[in-house]
């Protein structure tokens, strides 16, 4: 198993009750899982229009996840 | 479709036609047109040659959402090229519905002499003495002139930093609430203004004879598309109505493009203090406001309206680009000291980007800490004081660089880069480089590009032709009138569909998706035209030497695109 660390923002965050925030999410994934699956748990649909980072760059929907990973969810934003 | 030129050499005032080769043309295309055609490429941009152009969008005054936009357009004094800035508020669609396609400000008033503008209802002009309002910072003075002509008006106004002729003087306009609070911020624009002499322009909100539409029936129908589409789209229905512009931080932070403490790094320490979640969070503890109308017929509702701890206002809108500014360039993590900044330059009539990125040159260089929020006050204040330190500040980030002599100075061709760094989002760096006016995010931010996937932020593959592309859009867009937000509602075929229609009922043209993007290239290639005959070449089309030496933290990457891809941005 491997354990990663999410956070969410914007909009994405009042689909978990009680997000805190400044934790975040700890979740626990099979060695092979990918982002998807990660989408996939949070229940994340295209009109949530959600972006996934891993460690910093943008991640496709099969990419692996990994032990330790940092993953942020924020919205498709286009500056101001 | 009128043109008003006043001439404030005389204070006369000529109405005429629009004359023959200006026609179809509006915003950013009519008046990079007006500058390129009337306004010698060479001219001091502070001297009575150079000439203000005011022009709504092609669409500005019509029933169609999100339009009010009121572009700007002169010879830049803070870049030397040609520039347009546009802002919101009212005083667009409030122009269009006087039937008005632009005013040109000429000349230049005797010295010392002030004056203001005003338009009533039926679209008449005059200039009056404005020595009254000598001084006047943009809150106090937009309060007067309503009291003086009456609520229902609408105001464009400088402050004491476009009175001094200062390089990062912007122009303000009001908002619905009829706050100075709306800003044509880049470029200098507001020392033109200063220059000519003119303190405001005050234009009446009772307009009722728009330019005909050759289709009304047809125009009206693609309106009502457009809006829906709007209220369909997550973004512009659900993000920006929370967490307004402030939402983006969450993105270019985790992507480690957030130039920070003077673009050192590419992560604020802090940025989940100050992003769109905690911006709104904050505002809605202290009973401010989020989703508020902040410019006219706006459906989107993207501004907020920011109290302190009282509830009393602060500030209207505290947006994406002055959090970064006033804050990760600072290294500032503390919402209050970034709400006092932006009101501040509200209030004297700056730039809020290069004016945060002058203070950000200031700290680097070891004049201040960062992170320190009273120095960063104190420094925006001594603009309206007219200090050594204060005339420096306001001149921007390269008069700040030469006075402490610092090599980093995140600008280019004289204006600061904005709240990306070409390092980690390169096609940004092609758009800071190549843009007509200087370092610009609104020219063709490449942001959407990186998040869809669509290109690889840290490598220069397809950087150019994707920041080409986004040019040349932006520049027809800002001939529209439309804001860019509800702009990017139109990347379903039913919404540009109803561009298309919107554009052609009303020029009584037929234009599609080719037409569409003539207009903007048709509108860069004028801009060129003109920036090329001031005496720019290819060699301007550079970054700093840094972003190409100097690795920017997560990712440690330089600046990778190549002189040579630069150089084939304008091959269209």
């Amino acid at each position: 198993m491997i354990n990663i660390a999410v956070k969410l923002y914007g909009t994405l965050a009042w689909r978990i009750q009680g997000y805190d925030s400044e934790k975040g999410l700890h979740l626990e994934f099979a060695e092979s899982a990918c982002v998807v699956d990660l989408t996939d748990r949070l229940d994340l649909t295209p009109e949530d229009t959600g972006v996934v980072a891993l460690d910093g760059r943008v991640a496709e929907p099969n990419d692996t996840l990994y032990d330790g990973a940092q993953v942020r969810i924020f919205q498709v934003a286009h500056g101001g | 479709m009128k043109l008003i030129r006043v001439n404030m050499a005389d204070q006369s005032i000529l109405v005429e036609e629009m004359p023959e080769k200006y026609a179809g043309l509006g915003g950013r295309g009519l008046t990079a047109e007006i500058v390129n055609t009337e306004v010698p490429p060479k001219c001091d941009a502070l001297g009575p040659e150079n000439k203000l152009v005011i022009a709504p969008g092609l669409l500005s005054g019509t029933s169609l959402v999100n339009t009010s936009r009121i572009s700007i357009g002169a010879k830049s004094p803070l870049t030397g090229t040609i520039k347009e800035s546009n802002s919101g508020g009212k005083i667009a669609a409030c122009i269009g519905k006087l039937g008005i396609t632009a005013i040109v400000i000429e000349g230049q008033a005797p010295e010392g002499a002030l004056y203001l503008l005003s338009v009533d209802e039926n679209g008449s002009a005059k200039l009056e003495e404005a020595a009254q309002y000598k001084g006047m910072r943009t809150y106090a003075l937009s309060a007067k002139l309503l009291e003086n002509h009456g609520p229902k008006n609408t105001i464009m106004c400088i402050g004491p930093a476009g009175e001094y002729r200062l390089s990062s003087a912007s122009i303000q306009t009001t908002d619905v609430d009829d706050r100075p609070c709306r800003a044509a911020g880049r470029g200098g624009l507001g020392a033109v203004m200063g220059s000519k002499g003119l303190k405001a322009v005050v234009v009446s909100t009772q307009g009722k004879n728009p330019d005909a539409i050759s289709d009304p029936e047809g125009f009206k129908e693609a309106a009502k598309t457009f809006a829906q589409e709007l209220r369909k789209n997550p973004f512009t229905s659900k993000v920006l109505p929370n967490y307004g512009t402030a939402s983006t931080l969450d993105a270019v932070n985790s992507l480690g493009a957030f130039p920070s403490y003077n673009a050192t790094k590419g992560v604020f320490d802090g940025w989940e203090k100050i992003n769109g979640g905690a911006l709104a969070k904050l505002i809605t503890k202290r009973g401010g406001k989020t989703q508020h109308m902040g410019c006219a017929q706006c459906i989107v509702q993207c501004s907020n309206e920011f109290v302190d701890e009282d509830g009393k206002y602060v500030t209207s809108s505290l947006e994406y680009e002055t959090i970064w500014s006033m804050g990760g360039m600072l290294g500032i993590d503390d919402l209050d000291t970034i709400a006092r900044l932006d009101f501040l330059c509200d209030d004297i009539g700056l730039d809020t980007i290069n004016t945060g990125v002058a203070v950000a040159v200031a700290m680097d260089a070891g004049h201040k800490a960062f992170g320190d929020c009273r120095a960063a006050i104190d420094m925006v204040e001594e603009v309206a004081q007219g200090t050594e330190m204060g005339k420096l500040i306001g001149n921007g980030p390269d008069a700040v660089g030469k006075h402490f002599n610092h090599h980093r100075v995140p600008t280019v061709k004289g204006q600061s880069i904005a709240a990306y760094d070409p390092r980690g989002m390169q096609g940004n760096g092609v758009t800071y480089a190549t843009s007509t006016m200087g370092a610009d995010h609104t020219a063709g931010n490449m942001l959407g590009h990186y998040l869809s996937g669509a290109l690889k932020p840290l490598e220069a593959d397809g950087q150019v032709a994707g920041s080409r592309k986004a040019q040349i859009g932006m520049a027809a867009m800002d001939c529209t009138g439309m804001c860019i937000l509800a702009g990017v509602g139109m990347a379903t075929p039913e919404a540009s569909g109803a561009m298309f229609k919107m554009l052609s009922a009303k020029l009584g043209l037929p234009i599609g998706p080719k037409e569409y993007a003539a207009i903007g290239m048709r509108t860069l290639k004028v801009e060129r035209e003109f920036n090329t005959n001031a005496g720019f070449t290819a060699k301007d089309d550079r970054l700093p030497k840094f972003f190409y030496e100097e690795p920017l933290p997560p990712h440690n990457k330089t600046f990778v695109v190549s002189d040579e891809e630069l150089d084939q941005l304008y091959n269209f």
